[in-house]
């Protein structure tokens, strides 16, 4: 069978340079958004040639008990404090997660702009829009913004206050082309992958980025934002404090002269 | 009478089971592996002898839970001694288990943390790896001294141009982000794997300009962001390149990067420990067979299927072991056919003539310092030509390399590193493509092997389509490390849902080799 594969192969071949139609065609040459081909190589052991069942089949499962019922019947639980606690936290963080997620509705209805500042807005944080110089903030749930498509809003500025901003957040916040001021201070969810979002998202607009207190930033996450030639001021408070962040601070403001980082002490090389 | 009568054939019973059974396997693998020929297979054991000895090891396992009990409950630590006396879990070499994975690199690590992690009290998984410590006087947890993973270059991309890579790349990303709720264990600190999301940068000259675009095109419709550049603004975003003979160039703006793929392994193999995997350090050196005359299957003759049913190991002692499984998985990286061959696979007839086209490779890595080599703004940067360069923390360094002519392979007896490699394929291009790169010197080089699969340069995930019990996930042609958390949760859903659920892996399934569909991938680097 072996010889046969190599045999075939060499069909194919021979095939493309007479240009002749070869029923013996790559996977790749077949269109990837239809159905995948192999689904015709293995047919499933009930639906072959020449297998006949009843009527009672319609009833017969598809598939197996699933391991997750197995698993939920086999563990123990286990009702200690400490472990009570952690699911507690761990219910919180699934359920704040779960409060970021991306919801089409209101991207449709709102647009980019609207949709991110109701978004932002509705959980503590506020916003800015072109042309004005108010901020935008909620008072006891209450706050003013339109509830339908409207084309004079353009979020200019962000300041996240006190809100708790995953990195599924940002998910709201896409197409936000006149975006300049960024704020993201205090809030201690923004690490790395954070910046390499924000920094393929924001790219083309943002000026000014503040990340000071956001302690799981390091430098690789300042590394990422070389992508943003229109950053003028990065401010970098309390987490700056080993070198090599100090460092990869610098060689940003070498790749960007336009670029004053705020927040970092420079080694005094004078004494 | 009757009873001297039916002693007599009970005897002979015995003896035609299991005495006569095992001495025919281990005549057929003296026959393959002429390498240890001079080692003595084990005696078939006779079975009243067996029984006891294996009544001895229940009782041991019991002592050994008994005391580690009391031990928890008078608050005493289990001392670092209690692992010297013996590797295993129980205290005793573990004879079976449900699924023993071949293979404890970044692949089989993944499948087994995803396995356990579905199923924690339902299965038994056992991970066989050949070389797990570097130093044998100092007892050091796990140092792989030439498994592929921890001497890769660590890169996460998602320019690929199959959708099946891309989303695995996207899952990649995603499960590195989130590796804390993933992989933490309790007491320990969270892993870190030092993820710098510089991007990647693939160049093309005229030739391969047409596929770059129709690739950043199925990219961006799978959710990955990435944009096409002219020569011109190639030039303004990057100063440090020079665009002769570039007609175009994609960059990467999320999700790619790299990381350190030997935490990557760490996390997932500290993580399967403390949820009950067994690792064995040891080889495997052959496999047991067992005829199963009423299976039934297409595409051979009824009656004849001859299934795997044990695994020899060589453990690290010298002697020979066998641990019973109910489903093996091929994730040997390099060595992979080496271990489908102990399985008659390439040597059988049938589908059992298909070999797994899975060979070792040798790449060699450098690492050169410039004094004014281009700065942060350097994502991995990939040649027309295939040579790549990355920036390596912040003082000037830069990782390099470049996977040689298939005339030029070197040879893959060893991990020693030819320079002039370096010297003569390298640095020319590297000087012409970044002028600053005229005046480097090389700092350190290293060699790995990739896994590389001789047949279409892409992964071989699936079951096995004559062994019912066997599954492979193997050959990923060096962009393996990023595709391992995708791959092993696609083949736990195979195991325990029966199908793909969430990324489609069908088509890199082994079924491809017998129906000659190349899965072609065109970004290999």
């Amino acid at each position: 069978m072996r010889y046969q594969i190599q045999y075939l192969h060499k069909y194919r071949q021979v095939c493309q340079h007479l240009k002749i139609p070869c029923t013996n065609n790559y996977s790749t040459e077949v269109n990837s958004e239809t159905k995948p081909e192999p689904k015709s190589w293995r047919k499933r052991w009930d639906q072959k040639e020449g297998e006949w069942y009843s009527r009672f089949k319609l009833f017969a499962p598809e598939k197996g008990e699933s391991p997750d019922v197995v698993r939920a019947l086999q563990s123990t639980s286990n009702f200690s404090i400490k472990a009570v606690r952690k699911w507690i936290q761990k219910s919180k963080r699934e359920a704040e997660i779960l409060d970021m997620r991306y919801i089409p509705e209101r991207h449709q209805i709102l647009g980019s702009d609207l949709a991110a500042a109701h978004f932002l807005v509705h959980r503590g944080a506020a916003v800015r829009f072109v042309g004005s110089s108010e901020w935008i903030k909620r008072h006891e749930d209450q706050y003013d913004l339109p509830d339908r498509y409207n084309r004079d809003y353009a979020i200019e500025a962000i300041d996240v206050l006190d809100m708790k901003l995953y990195y599924e957040g940002f998910q709201n916040m896409t197409n936000l082309r006149s975006l300049r001021w960024l704020s993201l201070r205090n809030c201690l969810q923004i690490d790395d992958w954070c910046l390499d979002r924000i920094s393929s998202e924001y790219e083309s607009s943002l000026e000014y980025l503040d990340i000071s207190n956001c302690t799981r930033v390091t430098d690789r996450g300042i590394c990422a934002l070389y992508r943003m030639n229109k950053l003028r001021t990065l401010k970098v408070h309390n987490i700056a404090d080993s070198q090599l962040f100090q460092l990869a601070c610098l060689m940003l403001e070498d790749i960007n002269p336009q670029l004053n980082t705020e927040g970092v002490k420079y080694l005094d090389i004078g004494n | 009478m009757i009873k001297t009568v039916n002693t007599f054939k009970l005897r002979k019973f015995i003896n035609d089971k299991f005495v006569n059974l095992n001495k025919s396997a281990y005549v057929f693998i003296n026959r393959c592996e002429s390498s240890y020929s001079s080692d003595e297979p084990p005696k078939p054991e006779h079975p009243i002898k067996r029984t006891f000895r294996i009544l001895g090891n229940d009782m041991k396992t019991a002592k050994n839970k008994v005391e580690s009990f009391v031990e928890r409950m008078q608050g005493i630590r289990e001392l670092s001694n209690k692992i010297l006396k013996s590797p295993y879990r129980d205290g005793i070499f573990p004879e079976h288990c449900d699924i023993v994975i071949i293979g404890g690199g970044a692949m089989g690590s993944s499948i087994a943390y995803w396995l356990k992690q579905r199923a924690p009290n339902a299965i038994t998984v056992t991970v066989i790896e050949k070389d797990p410590s570097v130093n044998q006087n100092i007892l050091s947890w796990g140092q792989y001294a030439e498994a592929s993973t921890c001497l890769s270059v660590g890169g996460l991309r998602q320019q690929f141009s199959l959708e099946e890579n891309i989303k695995m790349s996207l899952f990649g990303a995603e499960f590195l982000r989130n590796i804390n709720q993933h992989l933490s264990v309790e007491g320990h600190d969270p892993p870190d794997v030092q993820f710098t999301p510089c991007g990647y940068l693939f160049l093309a000259s005229e030739k391969g300009a047409q596929q770059l675009e129709e690739n950043a095109k199925l990219q961006k419709k799978l959710g990955a962001k990435n944009e096409l550049l002219t020569p011109v603004k190639l030039k303004q975003k990057f100063p440090w390149i020079n665009t002769d003979g570039i007609a175009l160039g994609c960059h990467g703006l999320e999700n790619e990067g790299w990381f350190d793929p030997w935490s990557l392994l760490y996390a997932f193999k500290r993580k399967a420990l403390s949820l009950g995997v067994e690792y064995i350090d040891g080889e495997a050196i052959g496999f047991e067979f067992k005829k199963m005359p009423d299976l039934l299957m297409d595409g051979m003759e009824p009656g004849s299927y001859e299934g795997v049913d044990k695994v020899l190991v060589r453990t690290e002692s010298g002697e020979i072991r066998s641990v019973k499984f109910g489903i093996v998985i091929i994730a040997a990286g390099p060595y992979s056919a080496k271990v489908a061959r102990m399985a008659r696979i390439g040597t059988g007839d049938g589908m059992l003539s298909i070999p797994l086209p899975v060979e070792p490779r040798k790449r060699y890595v450098f690492c050169i310092n410039c004094k004014n080599g281009p700065g942060l703004n350097t994502p991995l940067t990939i040649d027309p030509s295939g040579t790549y360069f990355r920036r390596e923390g912040l003082a000037g360094n830069y990782i390099c390399g470049r996977s040689p002519l298939p005339e030029e392979e070197p040879s893959v007896d060893n991990l020693d590193v030819d320079h002039d490699f370096f010297d003569k394929n390298i640095w020319p291009v590297l000087a012409s493509r970044v002028p600053a790169f005229e005046a480097v010197k090389v700092k350190n080089a290293w060699g790995g092997y990739y896994e590389y699969n001789t047949y279409d340069e892409n992964g071989i995930v699936g079951p096995h389509p004559y062994y019912i019990n066997m599954y492979i996930a193997t050959g990923f042609s060096g962009h393996g490390i990023q595709h391992a958390p995708a791959v092993g949760r696609g083949v736990m859903e195979m195991i325990l849902d029966g199908g793909f659920e969430t990324i489609d892996l069908t088509r890199m399934s082994f079924d491809r080799l017998i129906m000659d569909r190349p899965l072609i991938e065109e970004n290999i680097v």
